[in-house]
């Protein structure tokens, strides 16, 4: 017989929508710098501005994240503790120097593309050096949560790899809608010869961004299994979280962030892009948007729901 | 023998479930109104006839591996060498990545100005009674109720933006004495002292009784251990 707690040590919340909001935007930051690279790397000489776009993104969200993470301290304007003390057992001390170590090098990055030589070495160094720096500000978001013995809810490994798998899918949505808006607002959205080569070119960044939800879909499944057939704790976790956030989760992170995106990208493949550039256009900005709104809600739920306090089980 | 370590031993059977701890600790440490170092759960099981009541006092664990220690970015909780887990509100930078992390919820964080009761602002009796601020003005203390011997270790009033949890009353251990929760117990049901001595109370009672702990399945290897039934 389960024990009727009538009085419980609940202190309140102390994670909210800004730690998610730092999630989210650093997340998309660290995306955007991989597809930055990516695009160098792989389609040398081409697609000059949509790099340019994605290596400027980098920067400013992973900035904006940590802007909201500041407003969320008690005390944001001794944050410089973290970089004068020692504790590498703390994942949020390790986010402290990576991070701003991010903005910095990816400044510099997006500077060196804004006036290349396309020959230069020098710029492609530097890009090689960012996607570790990136993967590892990237997998810090998922270890934040994943450390705490304390939050069955997060204390498993598919909270890391679905803040991997996040960061991609955010990323390059950030990367395409921007840029899509900088595009109409350049006017280019018109010069139907360029249009043409880009969308067809982006068939593989596609391709990744389908891998990727597919992915991130089968990491919720294995989350969800190994919640719900886990030890008592991790039932009582889950069965609060969907009790409490469970439509958030369910409809706005996974619905409208995964799923009805995927359904879009199928409809773009089957009515064939060369017939309708147009809807090409607006199933690309409806896609990126659905998934960066279902990665917000998908993580401000995961963070809400993870602190939901479960009672002090009866001494053994 | 080795290092000190201290460690406090709750019996069940001896408590009486008075909260006597629970005042004794907020008037020692100036604990916030809506804080609770020293706190308790009152469990009911089972249905009527066949109901089961128990009191378990809480606090701070105080465990040898704290994952609050682990997770603090700024080295602001920390553990002492006599195995007491200690805050430095200096370094602390409200991150609350402690209160995340402890599986006990027995972190609180200032997200208010302390001690500050926002119904006493204002006297209840405009020109006739006092508001809490006309009070301390009068008394000239920071609060209406203050201990300044806790300054010793500790801020006596800990500051916005940073967190708070019992220190097992290190200042008092300074002097010789014990703990205040211990101390006020009417019924001896709080044991406390370094379990690594052999000759102390604590250790004869661990040694005598089958002792058991909050979430053990955590590894956090808590101080705080539990003996009897309430």
């Amino acid at each position: 017989m389960n024990p009727e707690i009538i009085y419980n040590t609940y202190p309140g919340l102390a994670w909210d929508w800004r730690v998610a909001m730092d999630l989210f935007l650093g997340g998309a930051g660290v995306g955007s710098i991989l597809f930055a690279v990516f695009v160098d790397e792989f389609f040398q000489g081409k697609y000059r501005r949509i790099r340019q776009t994605a290596a400027w993104m980098s920067p400013i969200l992973v900035t904006l994240g940590l802007v909201f993470l500041l407003l969320k301290l008690g005390r944001p304007f001794h944050a410089f503790n973290t970089l004068i003390n020692f504790n590498p057992h703390s994942p949020l001390w390790w986010g402290g120097i990576f991070q701003p170590l991010l903005v910095i090098l990816g400044v510099m990055y997006a500077r060196k593309l804004n006036n290349i030589d396309e020959d230069s070495t020098n710029h492609r160094t530097l890009g090689r050096i960012l996607v570790p720096l990136s993967i590892i500000v990237g997998t810090y978001h998922g270890l934040l949560l994943a450390i705490n013995v304390s939050r069955p809810l997060w204390n498993t490994g598919p909270t890391v790899v679905a803040a991997i798998l996040g960061f991609i899918t955010t990323g390059i949505a950030a990367v395409m809608l921007v840029h899509l808006i900088r595009m109409k607002l350049a006017g280019r959205l018109d010069d139907g010869d360029h249009f043409a080569k880009f969308i067809d070119d982006m068939k593989v960044v596609r391709n990744i961004l389908v891998g990727a939800i597919l992915l991130q879909l089968f990491t919720f499944f294995l989350w969800w299994l190994s919640l719900r057939f886990g030890v008592l704790t991790d039932r009582q976790a889950l069965a609060l979280a969907n009790e409490h956030y469970g439509p958030m989760f369910w409809f706005l992170g996974i619905g409208m962030g995964l799923i009805l995106p995927l359904l879009l990208g199928g409809i773009a493949i089957l009515k064939g892009e060369e017939k309708d550039r147009r809807l090409q256009v607006v199933i690309i900005m409806v896609t990126s948007f659905l998934i960066l709104f279902g990665g917000f809600f998908f993580r401000l739920a995961v963070v809400l729901a993870g602190q939901l306090s479960l009672p002090l089980n009866p001494l053994l | 023998m080795g290092k000190v370590q201290y460690c406090m031993v709750i019996d069940l059977e001896a408590c009486v479930g008075c909260s006597a701890c629970d005042i004794a600790c907020k008037v020692e440490n100036n604990v916030p109104a809506s804080f609770a170092w020293s706190n308790h759960i009152i469990e009911t099981v089972g249905k009527f006839p066949d109901v089961k009541y128990r009191y378990i006092p809480t606090l701070c664990n105080h465990c040898s591996n704290a994952p609050c220690v682990a997770a603090c970015p700024t080295t602001a909780m920390h553990k002492l060498d006599n195995g007491i887990t200690m805050h430095d509100p200096s370094k602390c930078i409200g991150c609350a990545a402690c209160r995340i992390a402890c599986p006990y919820d027995v972190i609180y964080f200032n997200d208010k100005e302390p001690l500050v009761r926002e119904e006493f602002l204002e006297p209840l009796i405009p020109e006739c009674t006092s508001s809490q601020p006309g009070i301390q003005k009068k008394l000239g203390v920071p609060v209406g109720y203050y201990n300044p011997e806790r300054e010793a270790t500790l801020p006596g009033i800990r500051p916005r933006g940073v967190v708070e949890k019992c220190t097992f009353c290190d200042h008092r251990l300074a002097k010789g004495l014990p703990p205040a929760c211990v101390e006020a117990c009417p019924a001896n049901a709080r044991i406390f002292g370094d379990r690594n001595d052999p000759n102390s109370e604590v250790s004869k009672v661990l040694a005598k009784n089958h002792a058991r702990v909050l979430k053990p399945e955590k590894g956090t290897e808590p101080n705080v251990l539990y003996i009897g039934e309430f």
